[in-house]
């Protein structure tokens, strides 16, 4: 079940966001923020909008978004648990924790439960390496993680 | 006089829990009906003792850290406002070692007060960011 109907308007909205934003120097990642804020992810029918209205390759937007990990291809769940996997916080039992989540929510990084509820991501990284492992549910950090912290993060995420 | 308590916000002491540890201070004291006031703050890069509750007293700053939200009731039953001993009580904040070795210059102000107030940083822009030049920059200027 996804819970994100397609919405009928994504090239209008891309092209009113476009036309509000190409003004700014180097507008496409500040687009794709907007578009992503809007939708929940960037719908692959964005990209040839902003192509065409920024005078660039779709080839050249496309490698853009997809450079940076944040921003999505498809929607996420309800709810987005990420797990710092950088060395600091690999160091402090972040394996370990990471299994844990997998197991608790039963699925793997880069997938969505069934239910539509969380999906798990892992991320490089958080900044929190002094008070590592950390997460982030719904972009709010989370330092010092153990498995009781996590547990308690997946039940607050499968609410 | 309204006591004054700092409690840090950013984003490694929220990550430990300073936003829970801010709202239990707030509605304790309310319910308590206590005079006092509190100031969120930048961190003093105690990571491990965050969130690091200090009150002002007459004799500078008294810290208490890792602080929890569940810690709150006990802390004000043996007297935070007048930095009353508590396990969690570090004594005075300037005399912590870690604080106490180290010269600061331009990051003196940043757990001094709140972050986005210029009047903050105002008078410490005056000083030179470094007592004397990196290696780097002397290497770079030697070889113009």
């Amino acid at each position: 079940m996804n819970i994100h109907q397609p919405r009928a308007d994504i090239a209008e909205t891309t092209l009113a966001i476009v036309e509000e934003l190409k003004g700014l120097e180097g507008p496409l990642l500040p687009i794709l923020h907007e578009l992503q804020e809007e939708f929940g992810y960037v719908p692959q029918e964005c990209l040839p909008v902003i192509a065409r209205e920024l005078n660039l390759s779709r080839a050249e937007v496309y490698g853009v978004m997809t450079f940076y990990h944040d921003f999505r291809e498809h929607p996420a769940g309800r709810h987005v648990l990420k797990l710092c996997r950088a060395e600091a916080c690999q160091s402090m039992g972040g394996d370990q924790l990471a299994e844990r989540a997998k197991r608790l929510l039963g699925i793997d990084f880069h997938e969505t439960t069934p239910d539509g509820a969380v999906t798990l991501e892992p991320v490089y990284c958080l900044g929190l390496c002094s008070c590592a492992p950390s997460a982030m549910l719904d972009g709010e950090v989370h330092a010092r993680v153990d498995a009781a912290d996590l547990e308690a993060l997946v039940q607050e995420a499968r609410r | 006089m309204t006591v004054k308590i700092y409690i840090p916000r950013d984003a490694a002491a929220v990550a430990l829990g300073a936003e829970k540890v801010a709202k239990a201070v707030a509605e304790t004291i309310a319910a308590r009906g206590l005079d006092a006031t509190i100031i969120r703050n930048g961190s003093r890069g105690m990571h491990w003792l965050e969130p690091l509750v200090e009150v002002e007293t007459a004799e500078g700053r008294v810290a208490y850290g890792p602080v929890k939200a569940r810690d709150v009731g006990s802390l004000l039953d043996a007297g935070l406002l007048d930095g009353g001993d508590h396990a969690l009580c570090l004594g005075k904040t300037e005399e912590i070692p870690f604080l106490k070795q180290q010269t600061r210059l331009t990051l003196r102000a940043a757990a001094s007060s709140i972050p986005c107030r210029s009047t903050t940083t105002r008078p410490m822009a005056a000083l030179p960011v470094c007592a004397t030049p990196s290696p780097w920059r002397r290497r770079r200027s030697s070889r113009r």
